[in-house]
């Protein structure tokens, strides 16, 4: 899908939304198309600002017995310092050309979120991939790093 | 009791008496790291304290919290591009404040504010093609 000095740079991209109707942010985000299990894409924000990917009430339920409980931790948020734990579970960024990407990523699970919104952040998940933006496609490149071809 | 000795040269010198670090003490201030976002900080001491207590149950979950992201596949069924989606987004969605919805092009196939309504009513629908799902927040 795209190549950078020859090599593999992404393998996938899909088309993401600027902004979700009704949303009180008034500057333009990135939602992107996202799977969690075998089910209808969801969006979820990216952010690359975020230490941790931060999962919904929806998809821990989606996720069930695929996601597996790790450190118990707090983190603080715009919500006040919540108290969760880090799972891992597989998340899938769907294809609309190119090749899908389902990797195993690290979440940060807590009751106490209260949007039905999923982030997808820095460590254990944005890191590991390769992804591009094109803000006047809104196309969203994703694929694994060159080390993984 | 004087805790120092001499050394060769006569000299006093204090006698240095290494400290132990527990595995339980590693976790928690793995812990600390991972709170105030020093993740490559946590990566690096976490990887100390394997190579002192590998298989320690304490360290085990976040040696596995602490990596990266892991390859499952790579491929799969196409999506298609949701530009209709985010069009019937636009013009239709602020009707649905608060709600779930499921669209596929630009029609509506389940809306719900209840998710288990939601999901029952989508799997009831059963589209020809996996709708996108979306909230629509309500403030």
């Amino acid at each position: 899908m795209l190549h950078l000095k020859g090599a593999h740079f992404t393998s996938g991209r899909s088309k993401f939304a600027d902004r979700v109707p009704g949303s009180s942010e008034l500057t333009a985000k990135v939602y992107v198309k996202v799977q969690f299990g075998e089910t209808e894409p969801i969006l979820a924000q990216l952010d690359t600002g975020a230490a941790w990917s931060i999962l919904d009430r929806e998809s821990i339920q989606l996720l069930g017995s695929s996601l597996e409980r790790l450190g118990s931790m707090r983190i603080s948020t715009r919500f006040g310092t919540l108290r969760g734990y880090l799972a891992q579970a597989p998340i899938t960024f769907p294809a609309d050309d190119g090749q899908a990407l389902t990797v195993t990523a690290t979440f940060f699970v807590s009751e106490d979120w209260p949007l039905p919104l999923s982030f997808l952040g820095y460590s254990g998940l944005l890191d590991s991939i390769c992804f591009a933006l094109d803000p006047q496609a809104n196309h969203f490149y994703f694929g694994l790093p060159t080390e993984s071809w | 009791m004087d805790r120092r000795r001499r050394s060769e040269n006569g000299m006093a010198e204090s006698m240095k008496v290494p400290y132990e670090e527990t595995a339980e003490e590693y976790a928690a201030r793995i812990r600390d790291l991972v709170e105030s976002d020093r993740v490559t900080g946590a990566r690096r001491l976490v990887t100390e304290a394997i190579e002192r207590f590998p298989d320690h149950p304490e360290l085990i979950p976040w040696q596995k919290a602490l990596s990266r992201a892991t390859v499952v596949r790579v491929g799969g069924p196409l999506d298609r591009d949701r530009t209709p989606e985010y069009r019937w987004l636009e013009t239709q969605g602020p009707q649905y404040r608060g709600e779930w919805v499921a669209v596929l092009g630009d029609q509506l196939v389940a809306h719900s504010r209840d998710s288990r309504e939601f999901r029952a009513l989508l799997d009831k629908a059963h589209p020809d093609f996996p709708p996108l799902v979306v909230w629509i927040p309500d403030r």
